[in-house]
């Protein structure tokens, strides 16, 4: 059974992504598979080099780059998404399959369990 | 039948709270089971027992502690989230040094561990 963690907001005005995020590290730790995708202005949780220290007193968005430590292997980006916001796969924090809509939505349907955030 | 897992992020002031309730009513009255609700993020809050809404509107934690009471469902509240946002037991609230606690009965605390070993028992996990 693949949980997918739906990421759709902008990091660090909500709280959704940090609880995504250890959400799906928990799912981890307990063997369980995990797949994030990320979609709307959740792709700006995956940029590299936020400077977040005037916001908030931790950027978990750091936190990312443990994901294959968990061997968390899928995280899923929607081309569209990362183009809206003029970024490239270079752009971001974590090593991410960038996906065409059909292919992204597709990965998604094969996740019995499917949880956004 | 079916086995149902409820996932709660919203918060009470929010449709999808009040949506959670009914759909709890209808699966079971449809001879589904809710085997457990689980409240994380914002929806740590329905399990605020401090809620005093106009009696012509829903009180949440009754709605969910009624629910609990007649079929059996537990009610799990994430601990980390519950402590964030203020939703306490009278040891944590002891242990942090103050004053009041707010968790309503029959909601309990729980681990991510918990929710994630449940998802793998039910048929369904549904998602407020």
């Amino acid at each position: 059974m693949k949980t997918a963690i739906l990421m759709t907001h902008s990091p660090f005005q909500t709280e959704e992504g940090r609880e995504g995020l250890e959400l799906a590290l928990a799912l981890a730790t307990y063997e369980q598979t995990v797949a994030l995708f990320f979609f709307n202005e959740g792709v700006l949780q995956l940029k590299n080099n936020h400077i977040a220290s005037d916001l908030s007193p931790k950027n978990y968005t750091a936190t990312f780059k443990a994901l294959g430590l968990y061997d968390v292997e899928e995280v899923y980006v929607l081309e569209d998404s990362l183009a809206d916001y003029q970024l490239q796969n270079t752009d971001l924090i974590v090593d991410a399959n960038v996906l065409a809509h059909d292919d992204f939505f597709q990965k998604l349907n094969t996740c019995q369990r499917q949880l956004k955030f | 039948m079916s086995t149902f897992l409820l996932f709660i992020t919203s918060p009470p002031s929010s449709q999808a709270a009040l949506s959670a309730i009914k759909f709890a009513h209808a699966a079971i009255s449809n001879h589904h089971q809710i085997s457990a609700v689980f409240f994380y993020g914002d929806g740590v809050n329905n399990a605020n027992a401090l809620q005093a809404p106009p009696s012509d509107e829903t009180n949440i934690p009754h709605e969910w502690q009624s629910i609990a009471l007649k079929h059996n469902t537990q009610l799990l509240v994430c601990s980390a989230a519950a402590q964030r946002k203020g939703v306490l037991t009278p040891s944590e609230a002891d242990y942090h040094g103050l004053q009041g606690h707010n968790l309503a009965a029959p909601f309990e605390i729980a681990g991510l561990g918990e929710y994630v070993q449940l998802q793998t028992q039910v048929t369904q996990v549904v998602q407020f």
